[in-house]
Formats: structure tokens, C-alpha cells, sequence
């Protein structure tokens, strides 16, 4: 069994038992339908419709976030190889850095981490 | 052929009984210690000590009965616990328990498998989690539900950055993203990483707070603003899901600063290194639960904030320094 097939399996077994576990109360435990029990949880004021808009103020830094975690991940194979590509490779490869940097340092100052 | 298929199946059956005892026992001794703490006794009724009040709490979790409230998106609603549960379980294929043993002539590695790019691996399933908990607020169509939901997607862009950011050095210093070669690496160089790493350690340990969802980070459950937060409207053993995949979590993030930054399974000899490995992990989960009982929750902009303006930088800056050095720049 190579790493991959194992791994595959594992997973496939933890979602099949999760799955099976989550069933449990529907099967085991009782059906009493009845009273206000399904309602939503809420301070007794019921709510005529369902939520189905929400402002996420924070959509900016999340689009942040998909960028740079994005640039992270291009630096993992660099991180790992490191110690082959010695002086030069580190030097060259500091170029991306910066300019990772930079821009960090410039979303920072336009406020791109404000939201409230 | 037959003999690695029942090799892998005994490790899965195994590992799943850790993971599940460990989340039942880690669960029983945070009660009592936090019991412990507020000066009162804890769970001590069921059995010795207590000891089998996780027995008692899955029989009755089992047993009570399923809700579901009419405004709730039905299939998501069963989904989520799911994904959850899932994606808590899968992260600790990677994770080596123990040195490899051997067996029938045969290694065996004491973890599912170790790809060579096992911690990215483990990072890709670790951060799944937070589609259970992100969908299981949406779908209970509830607004504490929601707002818990919407919270943890904040959460996990404040911290996974720093968190990705903060094993960058290990990677350098043992040129191997394969958790068990990183093991071997500290045994051979007779070094623990968090000795030349002990700052992205730290913030290794509090991005992984945040990433289980546990105090002083524990925003998308909130008791006190928001009932419950993501589980407000679930009941029964999908309750109890979200709780066995948090304590799966937690046992997972400290067995990968374990395996990362303590050395894993290395020990002195007068134990095997699997005793060694469950001991230091131990004392992780033990830390955790200290700091739950000692620390207030923080606000989510704060947290945001501190990922990304205090933790990230530092942790970019680390390891440009160890990068430097590690190739003679410095």
C-alpha cells in the first residue's frame, strides 16, 4: 500500500463512521414531534423569514488573505529545498520576498486591514 | 499482497480507538481540571473517579432526540457535522505516533502514511474543519448560529497565514516537509526544534489555538454572546459531534507541535518512544486546558489584527532569518 492509497482509505473510512455516528439519535432516540420545539432558537420574537443576507464586513481582508496565502504556498517548496540552493539561491529568491513584503507593507498603510 | 492490507487495517482501527479514546479521556479530564480550577469537584459520579462519565454522556447523547429546526436547510444541516468530524479524523493519517517498528521483517511506520508532503498535507485537512462548522451555522438558519459561523471564517483568515508562516523554518533547518524524516532529523542533530525555533514555536501553539477553536479564541462558540454559536440548534449526537471533532483537533495540533518542535517520539530509552510521543502530547492538551481556564476570550477584530499585524510580520521575519542563516547569508 503506497502512502496515497492508505491515506485515501483512512479518509474514507473516518467520513463513512462519521457518518454512521451522526445518525445515531435519528435511529436511537425518540420522535416526539410536537410544540414549539423545531422553531429557531430565539428570545421568543419569531422571525417571519430566514436569514439570507449578511453583510461580512471583512470581505476585503479575505480577498487579502486568498492572495497571500496563495504566495505563502509558492514558498513552501522554496522553504524546503533551501539549504541546495545555498547563498545565491536564498539572495535571488529574497527579490520575491520583497516584493511580497512591499506589498504587504502597502495594503497595511492604505488601511486594507480596516473594516468596522 | 494480503499482509500490508492488514497491516493498514490494524493502524486504522487503532489509530481511529486513539483518537477517540483520547477525545473521550482529554474531554473527561478537562471537566475534572476545570472543575478543579473553580474550586468545585467536577464529574466524579459515574464509575471510579468518573472515569466512565464519557460512556455515560455517549449513551445519552445517542438517546435523545434528533432536532432539527424547520427553517434549517436540511441536507447541509446533516452534512456539516460530518465534514467536521471527517476532516478532524483525517488530518492524523500523517501524523508518526512512534519510531518504525519492525515487524514479520518487515518497517512499519506508526502513522497511516508519510507522504513527502505530509505537513502541507496535514495543514490542507486541518483547515476543512472550518467548512463544518462554517456550514453547520449557515444551514441552522439561526443568527447566533450564523453570526458563529461567519466569526469562524474570520478566524481562519487572521491566523492561517502566520500559522503557515511559522513551521517555514523547520522546513528550512530540516530541508524535508515529511513529518517523520523531520522527527529523525532532531534525533540525529540531538536537538529539539523549538530550542533554535522557540518564537515561531510560540506562535505555532497560538495559531493552533485559534484553529481549535479553544479558548481565548473559542469566538464562533461564544457562550456568553452567542448561546452556542455554529451548534446552537443542533441536539443529540450531532451535538456531540462538533465536541468529539474539537477534542480530535486539539489532540492533533499538539501532536504536530509535538512531532514538529518537541522531537516527537524521541525520548530517553528507559520508555519506547510511543509512551514518549502520548506524554508529550499529554502535556500539550494539559496546557491547553490551563490556558482555557485562565484567559478571557478575545474580540474578533482584535484577533484579526493580531494575526496579521503582529503575528504574521514576526513570523516572516523569523524565518527570512533562519532561511538566511541556514544558507551562510548571515
Amino acid at each position: 500500500m503506497s502512502g496515497y492509497g492508505a491515506i485515501l482509505i483512512y479518509v474514507a473510512v473516518s467520513a463513512v463512521l462519521a457518518a454512521a455516528i451522526s445518525m445515531a439519535s435519528e435511529i436511537m432516540g425518540p420522535h416526539a414531534p410536537g410544540g414549539v420545539k423545531r422553531e429557531s432558537y430565539e428570545s421568543g420574537i419569531l422571525v417571519d423569514r430566514p436569514l439570507s443576507h449578511f453583510s461580512v464586513r471583512f470581505y476585503r481582508v479575505a480577498m487579502l488573505f486568498l492572495i497571500f496565502d496563495v504566495s505563502v504556498m509558492a514558498i513552501y517548496p522554496w522553504a524546503t529545498s533551501m539549504r541546495a540552493f545555498h547563498a545565491a539561491g536564498f539572495v535571488k529568491a529574497l527579490f520575491f520576498m520583497v516584493v511580497l513584503a512591499v506589498g504587504f507593507a502597502y495594503v497595511w498603510r492604505r488601511g486594507g486591514f480596516k473594516w468596522d | 499482497m494480503i499482509l500490508p492490507i492488514v497491516i493498514l487495517v490494524v493502524k486504522i482501527v487503532v489509530l481511529i480507538g486513539i483518537l477517540m479514546g483520547g477525545f473521550a479521556y482529554t474531554m473527561l479530564l478537562e471537566r475534572r481540571l476545570l472543575g478543579f480550577f473553580q474550586l468545585r469537584l467536577g464529574p466524579n459520579r459515574v464509575g471510579p473517579a468518573g472515569l466512565l462519565q464519557p460512556v455515560a454522556d455517549g449513551i445519552k447523547m445517542m438517546n435523545k432526540e434528533d432536532l432539527m429546526p424547520t427553517a434549517a436547510d436540511p441536507w447541509v444541516f446533516r452534512l456539516a457535522p460530518v465534514v467536521a468530524l471527517t476532516a478532524a479524523l483525517a488530518v492524523d493519517a500523517v501524523v508518526p505516533f512512534g519510531a518504525p517498528i519492525h515487524l514479520f521483517g518487515l518497517t512499519i511506520s506508526l502513522d497511516i502514511a508519510n507522504p513527502s508532503v505530509g505537513l502541507l498535507y496535514a495543514f490542507a485537512f486541518s483547515s476543512l474543519g472550518v467548512y463544518g462548522i462554517v456550514l453547520g451555522g449557515w444551514a441552522s438558519q439561526n443568527k447566533y448560529s450564523l453570526l458563529g459561523g461567519i466569526r469562524s471564517s474570520a478566524q481562519v483568515i487572521s491566523y492561517e497565514l502566520a500559522m503557515g508562516l511559522s513551521v517555514m523554518g523547520v522546513l528550512v533547518m530540516t530541508g524535508t516537509a515529511n513529518l517523520e524524516k523531520i522527527v529523525q532529523w532532531q534525533g540525529a542533530h540531538h536537538i529539539w526544534l523549538f530550542i533554535p525555533q522557540i518564537i515561531p514555536f510560540l506562535i505555532f501553539f497560538f495559531t493552533a489555538m485559534a484553529e481549535t477553536n479553544r479558548t481565548p479564541f473559542d469566538l464562533p462558540e461564544a457562550e456568553s454572546e452567542l448561546v452556542a454559536g455554529y451548534h446552537t440548534e443542533y441536539s443529540g449526537i450531532r451535538f456531540a459531534m462538533y465536541f468529539i471533532a474539537e477534542y480530535v483537533n486539539m489532540i492533533t495540533a499538539s501532536g504536530l507541535a509535538v512531532t514538529l518542535f518537541f522531537g516527537g517520539w524521541l525520548g530517553f530509552p528507559f520508555l519506547p518512544p510511543i509512551i514518549w510521543f502520548l506524554l508529550k502530547v499529554g502535556a500539550f492538551l494539559l496546557l491547553f486546558i490551563w490556558v482555557r481556564a485562565t484567559l478571557p476570550r478575545f474580540r474578533y477584530d482584535h484577533l484579526m489584527d493580531f494575526g496579521w499585524k503582529v503575528l504574521l510580520p514576526i513570523a516572516f521575519v523569523y524565518f527570512l532569518g533562519t532561511a538566511a542563516f541556514a544558507t551562510g547569508v548571515l
